[in-house]
């Protein structure tokens, strides 16, 4: 049973600079956790201080029963992907899988049986005697998995494993290494700045921003309910739609260039808001009720599956999400807001309220 | 690629023309002549020779001061070579833990090998200088009385010694950017994978230095048994007497202070084939160069 402790976590680097601040985690067994966020937020730092590539500079990080803060990356029963792979490129497939395992001391037949399980596990048995120059970008990505689990770690950590491939390719990795990890039943931490690998693949996800965890939950909760308007507007493609307000005190939210929104719950505050609404929850209507707009169609994207609505409300870029079916009338149309649909935050601190 | 059209056919060889000759009257002609009268006795006057066919090089491997300097070029080319990569690599991997991301040092230990083995010599000499020099009176504190030009085995610690310095800095700064050549997150993947970092050296770093120590190793080798001539001749202020020397300083003393034009063109003709195993030797490395990509 592996579950990782991540308490109050902090890293400065030596030139002074604060990566992450103060940051705790926690994360079961067999749990899937991905780090999402922007370049620089300090995904990788976290991953890499849990890997013990970085000193932690303040706090503790336990794996299983351990706390791991002094001890070296080979001790701390870990495996890593990093992003262009790390593959030893003098030895070959096989030799790159089998290194961790000689270096335990493990025997020779152990071995040989430990990389042809995972080998095929991940079907790279043709290619164990070639080198990582000989290889694809796929291949070298499944031996670089494959060297992570043949030594059967009791945790995962994964660094951008998929940027380095291409559309396709990530789409069908992404589902391999989230099947292959429910079936090794391995803790495991996924950084990535792809909020749809975020989505796809979590257990729980963990939105960073310049430093910090803005919010841990499952994918639904973060795409719900999420807490910021940070995590509201990096999470979902297109992302969601933010508008300017005031709240007025009893329910309603005048909005600047579209008139009052009625909202379904009190709000605490009483001050600027910002009101969101993601473009699937956007409805098109004929007439004018109530939280409506009058809207002009700037652009039409077709997406196959659906289309795209673009248009403007005052100088705000508006993103509506219809269906095929949907007749569109361009003369006469109404995009409908629908209360339930709405997410507030606090325009000063940005917090869900 | 792309060919060039030249309007006349001759013009190409025309400004090639200078290169070559410098090529022919420095390198090519010296080299044929030098064959050449490794196969004539010349008076010692110069104005006349005679045809002796092989006898040049048959009297030379007969006589046992040839022998014996052969001996000794050997051991001191391989105490120079091995002792100036060692002692390079060590450095080299010393400073790449400090440098890793600091491009500010980088730049400025790119100096040492700007203006280093110049200085280097000159400063290795004066450490030794039998009045002033400081490691001789280090050594006469700790009870060797160190005699240079006297002492024959003094003598040949001092040249070794400073040969070894001089080309310390060459092959650091190779070796370092060899080492900077290794992707950091290899060396990482490897932290995970191994607990003992001598054992990750060996495993991990030293292989993937191969191709930069091959190519140190034919240079290294190259400059123990030629370069290191100027070396030899300062500390011996061109008075050998009973001191070892290299083949290379040999054929200098034979010819020009023995006066034996044949016997030593004889030995640099023996040279010549040296330095040619050792070309063929270093192409053949390079062309099979493994290139880790
Ligand atoms: N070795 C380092 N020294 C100094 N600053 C660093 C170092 N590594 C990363 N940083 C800084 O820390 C912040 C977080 O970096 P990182 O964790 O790599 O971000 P991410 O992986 O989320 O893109 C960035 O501002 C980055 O510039
Ligand atoms: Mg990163």
């Amino acid at each position: 049973m592996t579950k990782v402790v991540i308490d109050k976590v902090r890293k400065v680097y030596p030139n002074g600079t604060e990566a992450l601040s103060p940051s705790s985690l926690d994360i079961a067994h067999g749990e899937f956790i991905v780090l999402v966020g922007p370049s620089g937020c300090g995904k990788s730092t976290l991953l890499r201080m849990i890997a013990g590539l970085e000193e932690i500079t303040d706090g503790t990080i336990s794996i299983g029963d351990r706390v791991v803060n002094d001890l070296d990356p080979a001790e701390r029963d870990i495996a890593m992907v990093f992003q262009n792979y790390a593959l030893y490129p003098h030895m070959s497939v096989y030799q790159n899988m089998a290194y961790g395992l000689k270096n335990r001391g493990r025997s020779k037949p152990d071995i040989e049986t430990a990389v042809s399980k995972a080998a095929k596990l991940l079907h790279i048995e043709e290619f164990l005697h070639r080198r990582p120059s000989q290889l694809s970008g796929g291949q070298r990505q499944r031996v670089a998995m494959g060297r992570a689990i043949v030594r059967d770690p009791s945790l995962f950590l994964f660094d951008e494993p998929l940027s380095n491939l291409d559309a396709k390719l990530r789409n069908q990795m992404r589902i391999e290494i989230r099947k292959l990890q429910r079936e090794l039943d391995v803790t495991s931490i996924y950084v990535t700045h792809d909020q749809i690998e975020a989505m796809t693949m979590a257990d729980k996800i963990a939105v960073l921003n310049t430093g910090r965890i803005e919010q841990i939950g499952t994918p639904s909760e973060i795409y719900h309910k999420p807490a910021s308007i940070f995590v509201a507007s990096f999470m979902g493609a297109p992302p969601m739609n933010i508008l300017d307000g005031k709240y007025n005190g009893n329910g309603g939210v005048e909005v600047a260039d579209l008139g009052q929104l009625t909202i379904d719950h009190a709000l605490k505050t009483t001050g600027k808001v910002q009101v969101g609404i993601r473009p699937e929850n956007v409805e098109i209507r004929t007439e004018a009720s109530q939280n409506t707009v009058a809207i002009k169609i700037d652009f039409l994207e077709e997406l196959g599956a659906g289309r795209l609505l673009h248009t403007m409300i005052g100088s705000t870029p508006f993103i509506a999400h219809l269906d095929n079916e949907h007749p569109i009338d361009s003369d006469n149309i109404f995009a409908h807001l629908p209360p339930q649909a709405l997410h507030l935050f606090d325009a000063e601190t940005g917090q869900r309220v | 690629m792309k060919k060039s059209q030249f309007r006349s056919p001759l013009y190409p060889y025309l400004l090639l023309l200078p290169q070559l000759s410098i090529v022919v009257i420095f390198f090519y002609w010296p080299a044929a002549e030098a064959i050449r009268s490794s196969f004539y006795l010349e008076d010692p006057f110069g104005f006349s020779s005679t045809f002796v066919g092989l006898d040049n090089f048959k009297d030379m491997v007969l006589r046992s001061d040839y022998v014996a300097t052969a001996r000794f070029t050997v051991i001191f080319s391989v105490l120079v070579t091995f002792f100036s990569l060692a002692t390079a690599l060590l450095l080299a991997v010393t400073a790449d833990r400090v440098l890793r991301g600091a491009s500010t040092y980088k730049t400025l230990l790119m100096w040492v090998y700007a203006i280093a083995p110049p200085v280097a010599g000159l400063i290795g000499i004066m450490l030794f200088d039998n009045l002033v020099g400081p490691i001789t009176e280090f050594f006469r504190t700790i009870g060797w009385d160190f005699k240079l030009g006297v002492n024959r085995f003094d003598t040949a610690f001092a040249m070794i010694t400073i040969s070894i310095w001089k080309q310390i800095p060459v092959n650091f700064i190779f070796f370092l950017s060899g080492l900077q050549g290794i992707p950091k997150s290899v060396q990482e993947a490897a932290s995970i994978d191994c607990k003992s970092t001598l054992r990750r050296f060996w495993t991990i770093t030293f292989p993937l230095l191969a191709p930069t120590g091959f190519f140190l190793l034919i240079i290294n080798i190259t400059y123990s048994l030629f370069d290191t001539f100027g070396v030899i001749d300062v500390v011996l202020k061109g008075e050998p007497g009973n001191n070892p020397v290299t083949l290379v300083y040999k054929v200098f003393l034979d010819g020009f202070r023995g006066n034996d034009l044949g016997g030593s063109s004889a030995q640099s003709v023996i040279l010549m084939v040296l330095v040619l195993i050792l070309t063929v030797f270093q192409f053949r490395m390079i062309e099979r160069r493994v290139h880790y990509s």
